[in-house]
């Protein structure tokens, strides 16, 4: 037997004493009585001994029971259910552990077992098996994808206990919303049992980010108890790699390597952080300090590198590791990138030769435009060239790993086919309406390149649509695998731009949306075409300043750059993607092989079958083994947020969906929240009665025993003279 | 312990008094005495009210045949006489510890003791003072002869009989004077009176008689003997009566008996029992010897009780009266 308030039980305890005490102190401290009639009293003494003795001791034992019985009842005793009658329900309880890449968190760099993770899992265990026979159990592992590691309610409390001490952290994004309506619905699942859900987290920012939905309500059954764990008031210091970027091919004599450190803590003091970058693809590994001044909270450096000598014939891709030294948080001490064995990049631009400088800015063509964005500088890696539209052929787009189309309408209906050709063979085609209005003839020839339109559905219209009000980009851009490598600054970048002049799309499907306007209507799009390798991009607005102010803004370069360089990457098998993630590959791919060995299968829409947890370089197979591509996988950045969170921020998140009961609890008084609310109330039921039938039989037995003073009370004459005084006493016989 | 004169008015409340007068004190018996009164003589043949006939014995002296009956009917009968006397009165008051005892706060103009005036409250002692300087009034007033002593173990203060104009003075400084300790013994007490008292007088015992009650048979015994009346007054503090009392408590004896402690509210009722039968107790032994008895409260006024049994005293002198006439 346990208490929920075990400190009532010690004072009821001690408070029986009282009137054991109250009854020796006024036992010495009475003041004696002069008394005549000795005799009787000690005859109806002796006669009442051990009468009165008896009453006495059942009349305090009473007393003492009944104050102790009332520590009891304050104490809230919890019953095993088989010693009591009131376990009418069974309990289900949904474990929902947090093993996202914040609760890896470590409160002792150096121990492992400090973890925010071990404290959890052992706390979530304890949980379990405080469970009683008859209860069931599941458990939901709460990063991304969410996952129900034991779905079927379990009746074996044990195992599902060692299954938790044996979950690691998994360094995907935690998400906690689509956990808890997993778990809710699991507990609706159980509607037979008394529904209890038990979420195990530190609630850091990383782990439940401001703007997270809340859990949608289960309409089913009465809603499951919400049990969760405190949030975490520990801040802790912490250094992340953030950014590593490679800027130049292993081909040249050297490259550079940029990376990006971000520190969060208490602690923003100066300080510096050691940086190793290591490569089978280069000579030797690199290491540099990063120095942060104080309230510093980035900063960057750049590592020149010369490559190794060539690596095997089939390796497109050797691993990139940044890494810092361990700190509280080891999963993001690592980044990883992929490093080519490959020439640069090379990008023809469907456009007319042009002759001459754009002395008008505004009448600069979006070829130029392009150009500037694609090949910014004169470094190598990235080969930009013009391809004259009645040039485009087979022969010179097999040389290309991506053909810009900025006038569409110059493309004959040949030219068309053998983009088709390009991109079913893995080739990139970037689309942009003609910056000169026409009557929209090339989209035909757009519909024969990327074969069935149903394939990607777009339906573009011939008109231009010119508005009245430049429109914005939207703010909150579709969560898309496109742009990944900028997307923390992608709010940013994509505030400055408008379109004044658009093309409209229809049938767009949603994931296929890069960019969008304000107004919800797609700016850049990209897809595979049914049974193509290659990517096909559409942006919805001429890359001209007659059209949209794009080309002047930050966007633009690392827009077409990571474009280009994904489509790339991704028809030649070269990707990046989240922990957790089930990314696309390449069209052919078989097989994903991860840094551990790993390996996952590819399905028929060309994604992973199952997501990648491991951090790292995925080598891409196909049917016959050959590597046809990479995908990087790394940590999510907005999981690492070690920012802890209020209460009522949790609440908040929590407790607005339906009327489930929320309760916070630190990880040893789990076990006493999950008390059977039902056999809670059942002992507190019998206690009570107890208590009432204990105070009647006290105040029968209390007047009872002093029935004397009762009797005295009710006006009982006792004895009585002889002679009782009359009125008319003065006329009494005279003799 | 006496501490000064007190005066006579002090012992009778204006009340008492008056409840008192209109009744005579008569014996129940018939009394000897030496001076003419208005009780009945138990020497027949010796006074001068004429009594009752009976028929001459031969042998008895002839003084008193009446001849009118032998001149009418020719036949010898002797004339009896019943001749009024004064009445003997002995007052014994019991003045051992256990009269200290009383709860009744002491009022002005009460007078007392130096018990209660030390207590502050009016003690069975002075309620038992009071009722026999009442008796001793009203007899004196009849011209009764009236004697008092003091007794605990044994007789400890007395006062001859007489019925002397200062006779009154000196029954109140006995009565006033005289300390109230120590155990009753009234097997003791009543040999000693036996022993003084040799006229066949009317004997009042005023105590809470809290003692075993076969002493007390036995005393009444010996007055029985000797052809005394006794009156049994039995005074009681109403807290005695009662017994409300609810507080646990040491309970100590005025007589030296051993501490008890008790809870009162717990054995109140076995307490009265335990009283209740020790009345009745002396109820059937004072019956038993057709002797009265009255108990009286302490918070109460004397008269009543004193009234009442002079009355059933009066009631029953004149039954007999009335027995012996026919």
């Amino acid at each position: 037997m346990s208490f929920l308030n075990p400190g009532f039980l010690w004072a009821g305890l001690a408070m029986a004493a009282v009137p054991i005490l109250i009854h020796l102190l006024f036992r010495r401290r009475r003041a004696p009585v002069d008394w005549a009639a000795m005799d009787l009293l000690a005859r109806a003494l002796a006669a009442q001994r051990k009468r009165m003795w008896l009453e006495q001791v059942l009349l305090l034992a009473t007393r003492v029971a009944l104050v102790a019985l009332l520590g009891l009842a304050l104490a809230r005793p919890l019953l095993s259910s088989g010693s009591t009658p009131f376990a009418a329900k069974a309990r289900h309880l949904t474990v929902v552990l947090d093993d996202g890449a914040a609760s890896g968190v470590r409160r002792d760099p150096g121990d492992p077992s400090t973890a925010a993770i071990a404290r959890l899992r052992a706390e979530a265990a304890a949980l379990v098996r405080s469970l009683e026979p008859g209860d069931t159990v599941s458990v939901v592992l709460a990063s991304r994808p969410v996952r129900a590691a034991v779905e079927r309610p379990s009746l074996d409390r044990e195992a599902v206990a060692r299954l938790l001490e044996s979950v690691e952290t998994t360094g995907a994004a935690t998400e906690l919303t689509t956990a808890l309506e997993r778990a809710e619905a699991i507990a609706a699942a159980a509607a037979d049992r008394e529904a209890v859900v038990a979420v195990f987290s530190e609630f850091r920012r990383g782990s439940l980010p401001p703007d997270s939905t809340r859990p949608a309500v289960v309409e089913s059954g009465s809603p499951a108890r919400r049990i969760l764990a405190e949030p975490s008031t520990l801040a802790i210091d912490d250094r992340a790699v953030t950014r590593l970027a490679v800027d130049r091919g292993v081909e040249d004599d050297s490259i550079e390597i940029s990376v990006r450190v971000r520190r969060q803590g208490p602690d923003l003091g100066e300080a510096s952080a050691r940086v190793e970058v290591g490569s089978p693809a280069l000579e030797s590994p690199l290491a540099r300090m990063v120095r942060f001044e104080p309230g510093q909270a980035e900063a960057s450096i750049v590592l020149s590198a010369r490559p190794a000598g060539a690596g095997a014939a089939d390796v497109l891709f050797e691993p990139l590791t940044a890494r810092l030294e361990p700190d509280a948080l080891p999963v993001d001490d690592v980044r990883n990138a992929g490093l080519e064995r490959r020439s640069s990049l090379r990008i023809a631009i469907v456009a007319r030769r042009s002759f001459g400088t754009d002395a008008d800015i505004d009448r600069v063509p979006a070829s130029r435009w392009l150009f500037r964005a694609l090949a910014p500088t004169e470094r190598p890696g990235v080969e930009v060239n013009e391809l004259d539209p009645a040039a485009i052929d087979a022969r010179s787009l097999a040389e290309l790993d991506a053909v810009v189309v900025p006038r569409p309408d110059l493309v004959s209906g040949p030219a068309w086919a053998n983009l088709g050709a390009f991109v079913r063979d893995g080739g990139t085609m970037l689309v942009t309406p003609p910056g000169e209005e026409g009557p929209g003839d090339w989209i035909e020839g757009w519909k024969a390149a990327t074969g069935d339109p149903e394939s990607l559905g777009w339906e573009i219209e011939r008109s231009v649509e010119r508005l009245d009000q430049p429109l914005g980009l939207a703010e909150q851009q579709p969560e898309s695998a496109w742009l990944t490598s900028f997307r923390g600054e992608l709010v940013e970048l994509v505030r400055p731009v408008d379109v004044e002049r658009r093309v409209r799309l229809g049938g767009v499907e949603a994931d296929r949306v890069v960019l969008r306007l304000e107004d919800g209507t797609p700016f850049l799009l990209a897809g595979m075409p049914a049974g193509a390798r290659g990517t096909v991009a559409f942006l919805t607005a001429s890359p001209e300043l007659t059209w949209t102010n794009l080309p002047v803004k930050p966007l633009m370069v690392p827009l077409f750059q990571e474009l280009i360089r994904q489509a790339v990457a991704g028809a030649r098998g070269t990707a990046r993607a989240m922990v957790g993630d089930r990314p696309p590959v390449v069209s052919g791919a078989a097989l994903l092989v991860g840094p551990d060995g790993r390996e996952v299968a590819v399905d028929a829409a060309g994604r992973a079958t199952e997501p990648l947890m491991a951090t790292g370089l995925w080598s891409v197979r196909d049917r016959d083994g050959r590597t046809v591509g990479g995908v990087v996988v790394d940590i999510d950045l907005a999981a690492i947020d070690l920012t802890c969170q209020p209460i009522e921020a949790v609440r908040d998140w929590a407790g607005t969906s339906g009327s489930a009961e929320i309760s916070f609890a630190s990880g040893a008084r789990m076990p006493e929240l999950l008390v059977r609310q039902d056999r809670d109330t059942g002992t507190a039921r019998v206690l009570l009665a107890a208590l009432l039938v204990l105070a009647v039989i006290e105040g029968v037995m209390s007047r009872r025993f002093s029935r004397g003073a009762g009797s005295a009370e009710r006006g009982d004459p006792g004895v009585t003279p002889t002679v009782r005084q009359r009125a008319d006493s003065g006329r009494g016989v005279a003799a | 312990m006496a501490t000064g004169p007190i005066k006579a008015e002090q012992y009778l409340a204006p009340e008492t008094l008056g409840q008192l007068l209109p009744f005579e004190l008569r014996a129940k018996t018939i009394a000897e005495g030496v001076m003419s009164g208005m009780h009945r003589s138990p020497h027949q043949g010796l006074s001068v009210e004429f009594a009752e006939h009976r028929q001459y014995v031969p042998g008895e002296p002839v003084r008193h045949l009446d001849w009118k009956v032998f001149g009418r009917s020719d036949k010898l009968y002797l004339k009896r006489y019943v001749q009024e006397t004064n009445l003997d009165v002995v007052l014994l008051v019991d003045g051992s510890g256990s009269m200290r005892f009383g709860t009744l706060p002491i009022k002005e103009g009460w007078g007392g003791t130096a018990a209660s005036r030390t207590a502050r409250t009016w003690t069975k002692f002075d309620h038992a003072t009071a009722i026999a300087a009442a008796f001793a009034y009203l007899c004196l007033k009849q011209r009764d002869r009236v004697g008092v002593g003091i007794f605990a173990e044994d007789l400890r203060a007395q006062l001859r009989r007489s019925n002397s104009r200062d006779q009154w003075r000196s029954v109140v400084q006995v009565l006033a004077s005289d300390p109230v300790e120590g155990a009753a013994n009234l097997v003791k007490v009543a040999d000693q009176t036996v022993a003084k008292v040799t006229n066949r007088s009317l004997i009042v015992v005023i105590g809470d008689l809290l003692g075993p009650v076969e002493a007390l048979r036995e005393s009444l015994a010996r007055f029985r003997h000797r052809g005394h009346d006794v009156i049994l007054v039995q005074t009681l503090d109403r807290q005695e009566m009662r017994f409300r009392l609810d507080e646990p408590a040491p309970f100590i004896g005025l007589e030296g008996e051993a501490m008890l402690q008790v809870d009162p509210a717990s054995i109140r009722e076995a307490y009265l029992a335990e009283l209740r039968k020790h009345l009745d107790d002396i109820d059937r032994v004072a019956r038993g010897f057709g002797y009265d008895a009255i108990r009286v409260d302490t918070h109460e006024s004397i008269g009543p009780a004193i009234a009442a049994l002079l009355a059933r005293r009066e009631g029953a002198a004149s039954r007999d009266g009335r027995r012996s006439s026919g």
